[in-house]
């Protein structure tokens, strides 16, 4: 559930990017960190290994103004999607608001991909969620590989693996190059702030 | 009804404020010069194969990384200290391709830690030579630390070793230039027990099956507990090294 400061009127939502371990989860907010810094006016907070990959999460906060009377606060974080690190991944969802999961669509990240779901499925149920309840989004990343000849996974195959069940809204994304990045972002806003509106009724 | 429009009126203020701050009017363009400069790093693929070795060991990648040492040899074939950085890296990483996923937990720290020092070197030009040989000092130590540990290790484990492939066992001396090939002998990944296809891919809201593993032996047991309390201790080290360089900025 959002924090919400009825008196304040002020709601801090809490978006969640999760995935295989080097799908591009870091890469999206990286993407709208360098490209709309000026604007969004915050920092990136970011732990990462000795190699550069999330140890911890990722942190991205900052403020899209008043909304419906209320301020609205979006805070969005990355998990680390090596399988190990999982005890940080469970605790990066709790409280979660919205989730984005960012497949990888190359072709030999199919199992990663589906693994990870499962194991999103698991985390979000410890907290007793539902991952058919919760705002989602599925985003289906490195579609830019396909020119450099790396074989991808068709679009079907990837809805039918990962989304055949969920039905939820789907784009097919490329995070260095920025391609649906802010689309997806816009969406799982969208969608997360109305279900707290409904919530809050 | 009232309800409905609230909504509407939410999702068209929602979608205006989203447009204004995301929208595409009157952004610099994406960062060129990031661009360019990653097109100019030299050691962009090696970076890239070391990164793919700590999410997962396979053939294709680790015939990558020698590879891609070999080429940077012949590129810094005028540079001693450069070179000597790309032999430990090349013992490393012939040490992992025999050992794979039971190379001593260290391994790949180090292996971490030396691409690192020597991105610091290969990126600072204006680097004084005694800084970095004093950084090649440091990751020799630490290499020759991690020598001894295995061979420590191997001893412990097998008291009366028979005859068997010195090289498997642990990385080469840094001197050894020539690359040997190594037979490979363990999967690099276990293959995972989900259908692909043909099963849903999560479950269904209800209470999740139990799933039904393969009996491990005592001895595998044993094994893992010990490799979780190594990987454990590792990380917290490795996150109290985090943090206290964060209080440290």
């Amino acid at each position: 559930m959002a924090f919400i400061n009825l008196k304040n009127k002020e709601i801090q939502v809490k978006i969640v990017y999760y995935g295989p371990g080097r799908g591009g989860k870091t890469s999206n907010l990286e993407y709208v960190y360098k490209k709309f810094a000026k604007r969004i006016n915050t920092e990136m907070v970011t732990v990462k290994t000795h190699g550069d990959r999330t140890l911890f999460f990722d942190f991205l906060p900052f403020d899209i103004g008043i909304i419906n009377g209320y301020d609205v606060k979006i805070q969005l974080y990355t998990v680390p999607g090596q399988v190990k690190y999982n005890a940080t991944r469970r605790l990066v969802l709790r409280g979660v608001d919205g989730i984005v999961f960012v497949a990888d669509a190359m072709a030999v990240r199919r199992e990663k991909n589906i693994l990870s779901l499962k194991n999103l499925q698991e985390n979000l149920a410890a907290y007793k969620k539902s991952i058919f309840r919760i705002p989602f989004v599925m985003q289906y990343n490195k579609m830019d590989l396909q020119e450099q000849g790396i074989p991808l996974l068709p679009m079907p195959t990837l809805e039918k693996d990962l989304n055949s069940q969920l039905k939820i809204p789907s784009f097919a994304a490329s995070a260095v190059l920025g391609t649906n990045v802010v689309a997806t972002l816009k969406r799982i806003i969208s969608l997360t702030v109305a279900s707290i509106k409904k919530d809050l009724k | 009804m009232a309800d409905s429009k609230d909504v509407d009126t939410l999702s068209t203020e929602l979608e205006n404020r989203l447009d204004d701050l995301f929208g595409d009017n009157n952004l610099a363009p994406a960062d060129a010069e990031d661009n360019d400069i990653a097109a100019h790093y030299p050691l962009a693929e090696l970076k890239n194969l070391i990164l793919s070795i700590d999410w997962e060991i396979t053939d294709d990648v680790l015939g990558k990384l020698l590879q891609q040492i070999k080429d940077l040899k012949l590129t810094y074939k005028h540079d001693k200290i450069v070179l000597t950085f790309l032999q430990i890296l090349n013992s490393l990483g012939g040490y992992i391709q025999t050992n794979r996923a039971k190379s001593h937990p260290k391994t790949f720290k180090i292996l971490n830690s030396v691409f690192s020092s020597l991105d610091k070197v290969v990126l600072s030009r204006e680097m004084p030579e005694t800084a970095k040989k004093k950084i090649l000092r440091a990751e020799m130590n630490r290499y020759k630390e991690l020598r001894i540990q295995i061979s420590q290790g191997k001893t412990a484990a097998q008291p009366k070793p028979k005859a068997k492939p010195a090289r498997a066992d642990k990385p080469e001396v840094v001197k050894e230039t020539e690359d040997q090939p190594v037979t490979l002998t363990e999967p690099s990944v276990q293959p995972s027990e989900i259908e692909i296809s043909g099963t849903p891919v999560i479950e269904p809201e209800q209470e999740p099956d139990v799933v039904t593993l393969r009996q491990p032996s005592v001895e595998t047991l044993a094994e893992a507990v010990d490799n979780i309390k190594k990987y454990i201790h590792d990380e917290i080290s490795a996150l109290k090294k985090e943090i206290q360089a964060l209080r440290n900025q």
